[in-house]
């Protein structure tokens, strides 16, 4: 025992807090209600979730009324004291806030859901009831730079950018539960909003009589599927509409290597391209002009046997006036029976019809035919003409047959390019559909 | 100028590590293991607050009882900050017009001192700066919630400004700490996570207030143990096993 | 991180890119399928080569 000058004292040093915290359970001074509490120690405000009255306790330790206030009976997606897991941590819901925010005549309604942990702070689980989204808000460590980016207002934090979304005037409508702050029904606050989804920067600023308080909130956009996980919800969550604000645009994931690989695969088509081209020997292996009523016929050489080739037939039938021409090309191969054959028309018609004069048709045409063996062939080309349904050629009609072996087909080369362009392009067109979604609920929205 | 500073820029000669200074409780004898250039300390055995200055030991009456605000941190915790052992040495609590929030008072095992601001689950370990780089900075009402300005060459922006007094204490601190005192501070952070508190101590008019330079941080990145317990939650990390004994 | 549309991506193109490097030069795809049919020579022409005519197989083609 220590003798001193008041008398007594404790033999051994009053150490404290180091009995574990208990939960503590109070009764309502309005309603008389037990109240379980979910936060240790004191906090500013306590709603009472049976009568809804705001309480406040004093330096006395005694719970005083700040607002009589009628309990509403309120749909809350959330209960009051459910636990969920969220960013690795348990986390109790200890208080509810409905939200609202009006804007050109519209109500947007949302709910604040409180979340503590003892050792990890507060977090805020925010749910948007007019579009079903979710979002996780976490206090700042830090305070954003505002500043412009050409011509949109930006906020930089850490690394990163976010764009200004809209400015509001957030308005407390009811409250449930405790909280370590002073909130009333009727707070107001002005409110800035800055995305970079899935993240967001949101910036309060409150005045009342204690002066200004500004807050500074991280946001994460939460998959509705996440928060059930989280809190082992049974059935399946609301289903999102629309794009919120911080919604990540699926179109847009993984542009950078998008970009990249266009690159990539463009440098290569032109390479592949090229190489094709140029190793094409597209050589003229015949060529004659003869009149309409004149067949033709050659020794031409489709290239040393062994491959396939490509081969090219192009017929100019001169003069060509309200008429046509029909070229029937026989391609027989040395050693066997079996020829190829192609036709090729040709025609010109022109007139006049109510003042207008018009034409149509055209007197040269080409036709390729793939996949023929090389080798030696023997070309035999039979022609006919007529004017209109005469089957009479027309007098002093001459056509003429140009065959080219190897030559290069230019849809082989653009189908590459049209797929290598397309991909990303209908990527980034989805993508810029879904942001106009998104921007158009903004403060930026076109209309507006 | 008159009035001290409310927290002393610490005179490093004078270790807060290393055998406490051996005086007694003028209240009721008990041992007042005053350390270093700690100036308040409150006694554990009869709760009364006695102060240093010299070799004179006083007594400045009870401290108003510290509040139960639900803080996970106890006196005589240990971690570390960045690889430096800490320990808790005490604990001052301050009331606002928003609520109450703690400043824990800790040395280091180099023997330097800092503070362990805590507010709302959020924890930050502040350490002074010289003085010397808040000049030319307005007084305390001078300060405007939501506007920026420059501190040794750091962008920040005045986040809180506020007269808050002193309601409790316990363990030691390097200050006169009467109940009721009431201090004048301005919180600002930074873009990249800077936290700075600005500490006119308990005269607003002070041209140049002490600048703290902090940055948020976590329980677990401090690694602070034994943490207090909570009915119905587990402590983030298993409990350390004890580092020497402490009474 | 590699998502499944950059996958699909590189797979349709680099498909597309063999096309053109293997089928390319045979060009037998998206080109006129010749028709293919029997011959039998028939008499001498003035120029004194056979004339060919179709003997019939194969889809004789026509507009």
């Amino acid at each position: 025992m220590i003798a001193g000058s008041s008398g007594t004292v404790a033999a051994t040093p009053v150490r404290l807090f180091r009995e574990q915290a208990q939960v503590e359970t109070i009764g309502c001074p309005s309603c008389g209600g037990p109240i379980t509490r979910g936060i240790f120690g004191s906090v500013e405000t306590i709603a009472c979730p049976y009568c809804g009255s705001h309480l406040a306790p004093q330096d006395s330790g005694v719970l005083a009324i700040m607002l009589e206030v009628r309990r509403q009976q309120r749909q809350s997606a959330l209960a009051l004291h459910m636990r969920g897991e969220l960013d690795g941590a348990t986390w109790e819901i200890v208080g509810i806030q409905w939200r609202e925010v009006i804007a050109d005549g519209q109500t947007y309604p949302w709910q604040e859901f409180l979340l503590f942990n003892p050792y990890l702070g507060y977090r805020y689980l925010l749910f948007f009831v007019y579009d079903r989204h979710w979002a996780i808000g976490r206090p700042l460590d830090g305070a954003p730079e505002i500043g412009t980016f050409f011509t949109r207002k930006i906020a930089r934090f850490g690394k990163s950018k976010y764009r200004h979304f809209q400015s509001s005037v957030a308005r407390v409508i009811y409250v449930e539960g405790e909280f370590p702050w002073q909130v009333r029904a009727g707070d107001s606050a002005t409110t800035d909003d800055y995305v970079a989804p899935p993240h967001g920067l949101s910036i309060e600023v409150q005045r009342d009589e204690n002066g200004t308080d500004i807050a500074y909130t991280a946001m994460e956009h939460q998959a509705p599927a996440d928060v059930w996980r989280a809190f082992k919800l049974p059935g399946s969550p609301p289903a999102m509409v629309g794009v919120g604000p911080l919604r990540p645009n699926r179109w847009k994931q993984g542009g950078w290597l998008t970009l990249l690989s266009f690159a990539a695969l463009f440098v290569l088509w032109t390479l592949v391209s090229i190489s094709y081209a140029a190793s094409r020997d597209a050589v003229t292996v015949f060529e004659r002009t003869a009149p309409i009523t004149e067949s033709l016929t050659a020794e031409i050489d489709l290239g040393s046997p062994g491959d396939v080739t490509a081969v090219e037939i192009e017929l100019v039938a001169m003069p060509l006036s309200n008429a046509w021409a029909f070229a029937e090309v026989l391609l027989v191969p040395h050693d066997s029976d079996e020829a190829f054959g192609a036709g090729i028309e040709a025609d010109e018609w022109h007139g006049v019809d109510g003042g207008e004069s018009w034409s149509e048709g055209d007197p040269r045409n080409t036709v390729v035919i793939g996949g023929v063996p090389t080798g030696k062939y023997t070309l035999q080309v039979t022609a006919q003409a007529g004017q209109g349904t005469d089957p009479k050629p027309p007098a002093g009609l001459t056509y003429t047959i140009k065959v080219k072996r190897d030559v290069v087909l230019l849809r082989y080369v653009m189908i590459p390019l049209f797929v290598i362009v397309i991909i990303p392009l209908l990527l980034w067109l989805f993508g810029a559909i879904v942001e106009g979604q998104r921007w158009k609920n903004s403060d930026y929205a076109p209309s507006s | 100028m008159t009035g001290q500073p409310a927290r002393l820029w610490h005179d490093a000669s004078r270790p807060v590590t290393g055998t406490p200074d051996q005086s007694f409780c003028p209240e009721c004898g008990a041992p007042a293991p005053f350390r270093g250039t700690t100036v308040t300390l409150v006694c554990e055995y009869c709760g009364s607050t006695i102060v240093r200055t010299g070799v004179d030991v006083r007594l400045v009456g009870k401290v108003s009882a510290i509040v139960d605000n639900g803080s996970p941190l106890v006196l005589g915790a240990r971690g570390n900050d960045h690889g430096t052992p800490f320990e808790l040495l005490g604990r001052l609590q301050v009331a606002y017009g928003r609520g109450y929030w703690n400043e824990w008072f800790i040395g280091f095992v180099d023997g330097s001192i800092g503070w362990l601001a805590e507010a709302l689950g959020q924890f930050a370990i502040m350490r002074p700066r010289d003085p010397s780089i808040c000049r030319g900075l307005p007084v305390h009402r001078g300060f405007m919630v939501g506007h920026t300005l420059r501190i040794d060459g750091t962008d920040l922006t005045i986040v809180d400004v506020r007269a808050a007094q002193y309601r409790g204490a316990e363990g030691q601190l390097p200050f006169v700490a009467e109940p009721g005192l009431g201090f004048y501070s301005v919180d600002l952070r930074g873009a990249a996570g800077e936290c700075v508190t600005l500490d006119w101590g308990n005269y607003g008019e002070h041209v140049q207030p002490v600048p703290y330079f902090g940055r948020s941080t976590t329980l677990a990145q401090l690694g602070i143990h034994p943490l207090r317990r909570f009915a119905g939650w587990q402590p983030p990390q298993p409990p350390q096993p004890a580092r020497g004994a402490r009474a | 991180m590699i998502r499944k549309r950059h996958i699909v991506y590189w797979a349709l193109s680099l498909g597309s890119l063999a096309l053109l490097g293997i089928e390319g030069p045979r060009g037998a795809l998206l080109t006129t399928t010749p028709d293919r049919g029997q011959v039998s020579k028939g008499a001498p022409s003035v120029r004194g080569a056979p004339v060919f005519i179709w003997a019939g197989g194969g889809y004789h083609g026509g507009k």
